[in-house]
């Protein structure tokens, strides 16, 4: 009952919506429609777990005062602070909205511009030329970052002979769009038929009790 | 308050930043900050616009409106809160309820949309430019998109080993893959590279340091 | 250890520092780039363009703080232009930190326009399960969002009284710095055949022109570049068109970068060899 329960009703609600698309009857859409306003639900509790999740794993660092159990207290601070100002005080609140644009956005912001920072460091360390297949990929790389910006287009206008500039005076620009819209496209496609495969079945196997995953541990 | 929100968020961009130099307790303390900020927010959203609407609302609208369609929100309810049935060992089991409707609802959903949009719709995308072949490089372009598509798939196909005819396909495939891969990092450049700029053009903009700063 | 050697293993602070230096020092110097537009940007544009007063459009900010200076400026720009066209706006969210962006979005710029909530646009806010929302649009907007983002049923928003679902709408721009795209793409296109454009970061344009290229996304507004490429289409320079020459300069300088550790690994690869050769 507790293993074959939870698969019966996969079982069920995944037939369902396979062939509800294929089934226009107004009843049939109606139980369609009822169906999505319960996973609604289900999906707020979901996101309730997930910052529960968060919060165990925080209270037990802080009560075995494991390495770095002060950040969780910072962690705390921040999230009772910023919820119960949202909460109580509405989420159109001024401190609310102070919170999330000097607060929330900046250090959002800031942790992901890091990137750039980190990109250009593997750039340098592991970007290198040593095989046929590399250099393609560098020269691709070169093609499309100087494609893609103004200065691209401006250095080809103001170094290459007028003649060939007057043929074709966008051709870093154009070069870059065929690359992306032939080459690039064409592998991302490939990738994307293989990869569609792979998640039909693994759908298939979802719905057929075969892949039990989701189930948890003990499966 | 503006100002002084500003100057925090400055001074918490410095913070994160400091990460470049070494690991340190500001660092930390910004890392560990933002965490517990977005899951506040988070909470505050998803109750505002989605608790309430969702659950609390068709549950009230029973009693106050006479509304005794909604009474069938109690059942998702009821499913929704055995997921919390994860943190207890008697009853654990209970989570796998929920958890199997979404699941089947959206394995079920997934299987046509995935079907038409990205095995069909691609397949046409690569065979429809034969239909007019009405210039040189229509059709130079139509053979490259049709090889690369072929070679591509082939290459992941790992149940034959790459070899002779499938070996010089896969490596077609390759080509294809590297060119595409790179064009992938040059937009990934491009990427990182703007999210340094907003920051960059937030911190050039403080109030007091801008009329610092040549125009 | 060799000079080459040393080269090989700098330390990554000094490639920071460059990188900083060629961010930060292009915002002083004065640089007037050309823009070229480019096709998936510009069939946007146009297509948007071509719709007639009154059409709706329906925009979705699927990203949040991270993202906001790549599609905050294509957002703003997609607003302005439909809103210079008396065209309709519904904005969704799919992703929660977007929820206080797009409605200061949406209210910033329709404040430009005069254009009146409820009337002129309506902004639904967040909700979640994403997957379940856009396939609830499909069937009826009042199902998953029974209200707005102020609160108000959506049978008492007026402008809401004639849009039931995806054939009142006769396009959805997501604007979108994850799956979200893909999303629209596979439930909205290809179970309803919404016509669909997308806004997004860099990193996901490769991954899009597929769609592209078959028709299920009638364009595609890509990174910062795309958004400056869109400024100079409604002839209103923004953040984006700023950016353009510091995010030129920052590239040719990350070129030169690669370009010089790919030097000092081929003279070191030399070097070892010819050490090889004389032991």
């Amino acid at each position: 009952m507790k293993k074959r329960m939870p698969i019966i009703i996969c079982l069920i609600m995944g037939v369902f919506t396979l062939i509800q698309p294929f089934i226009p009857h107004p009843s049939f859409n109606n139980v369609f429609k009822g169906a999505t306003r319960w996973v609604y639900v289900m999906g707020v509790f979901a996101t309730l777990i997930g910052i529960g999740t968060l919060a165990r794993l925080h209270i037990k660092r802080i009560a075995r005062k494991s390495n770095g159990w002060i950040s969780s207290i910072v962690v705390f601070i921040g999230f009772f602070v910023t919820a119960g100002v949202g909460i109580i005080g509405g989420k159109k609140s001024d401190l609310f909205l102070w919170i999330f644009n000097n607060i929330n956005a900046s250090l959002e912001s800031a942790m992901f511009s890091l990137l750039a920072f980190f990109m250009a460091s593997a750039a340098y360390r592991a970007f290198r030329a040593r095989t046929f297949e590399a250099t393609l990929l560098l020269i691709s790389a070169i093609v499309v970052m100087l494609g893609r910006v103004p200065i691209g287009v401006f250095l080809w206008q103001n170094i290459i002979p007028q003649a060939l500039v007057d043929r074709y005076p966008f051709f870093p620009e154009e070069s870059a769009e065929w690359l992306m819209s032939h080459i690039a496209m064409t592998s991302r496609r490939g990738i994307m038929i293989g990869a569609a495969l792979g998640a039909i079945s693994t759908s298939l196997k979802v719905i057929l009790g075969i892949e039990r995953s989701y189930l948890g541990s003990n499966e | 308050m503006t100002l002084i929100g500003l100057w925090i968020g400055a001074a918490l961009t410095l913070c994160i930043y400091s990460f470049l130099y070494k690991d340190n307790p500001f660092f930390k303390f910004a890392e560990h900050l933002f965490v517990g900020v977005s899951a506040g927010y988070l909470l505050t959203i998803t109750f505002h616009d989605n608790f309430m609407p969702y659950i609390y609302e068709p549950i009230k609208s029973i009693f106050t409106d006479g509304k005794y369609g909604e009474i069938q929100i109690i059942i998702p309810t009821a499913l929704g809160l055995m997921m919390f049935m994860q943190f207890t060992h008697k009853y654990g089991w209970m989570v796998r309820l929920p958890f199997a409707f979404m699941m089947g609802y959206y394995a079920g959903a997934s299987i046509a949309p995935n079907m038409q949009a990205d095995i069909y719709e691609q397949i046409r995308g690569t065979a429809m430019p034969f239909g007019s072949l009405d210039s040189v490089s229509v059709i130079v372009n139509a053979i490259i998109i049709l090889i690369g598509v072929i070679c591509t798939l082939l290459y992941f196909f790992f149940s034959k080993e790459h070899k002779g005819i499938l070996g010089g396909i896969s490596k077609v495939g390759i080509i294809y893959l590297m060119i595409g891969f790179g064009a992938a990092f040059g937009y990934t450049v491009m990427s990182r590279i703007s999210l340094l700029i907003g920051r960059i053009d937030f911190l050039l903009n403080l109030p007091l340091i801008r009329s610092f700063l040549p125009q | 250890m060799s000079k080459l050697e040393k080269l090989n293993n700098i330390d990554r602070r000094i490639i920071y520092l460059i990188i900083a230096i060629a961010v930060i020092v292009p915002f002083f110097i004065p640089m007037g780039l050309p823009i070229y537009v480019s096709p998936p940007v510009k069939n946007v544009h146009e297509y948007i363009d071509a719709l007639p007063s009154g059409s709706v459009v329906m925009i979705g900010f699927n990203f949040g703080p991270s993202t906001m200076p790549e599609l905050y400026p294509m957002c703003v720009a997609v607003l302005r232009h439909c809103y210079s066209k008396n065209i309709k706006v519904i904005g969704v969210c799919l992703h929660s930190e977007g929820a206080t962006i797009a409605d200061n979005a949406m209210r910033s710029t329709a404040e430009e326009y005069d254009y009146k909530e409820h009337e002129d646009y309506v902004y639904l806010g967040f909700k979640v399960q994403p997957v379940a929302v856009i396939l609830g649009m499909g069937e009826d907007i009042a199902i998953p969002f029974p209200n707005d983002y102020t609160g108000t049923p959506l049978s008492k928003i007026p402008m809401m009284k004639n849009i039931k679902n995806y054939n009142d709408i006769e396009l959805v721009v997501d604007f979108s710095s994850g799956l979200s795209t893909d999303w629209w793409i596979l439930y909205a296109g290809a179970k309803y055949h919404q016509k669909l454009a997308v806004g997004c970061t860099g990193v996901m344009v490769s991954g899009l022109y597929p769609y592209l290229n078959t028709g299920q996304l009638i364009g595609i507004i890509g990174g910062l570049k795309g958004a400056a490429e869109y400024e100079n289409l409604i002839e209103q320079e923004g953040k984006a068109t700023l950016g353009m020459k510091v995010q030129s300069i920052a590239h040719v300088v990350i070129i030169l970068i690669v370009i010089f550790g790919n030097a000092v690994y081929i003279l070191l690869l030399r070097q070892k060899r010819r050490e090889g050769v004389k032991n």
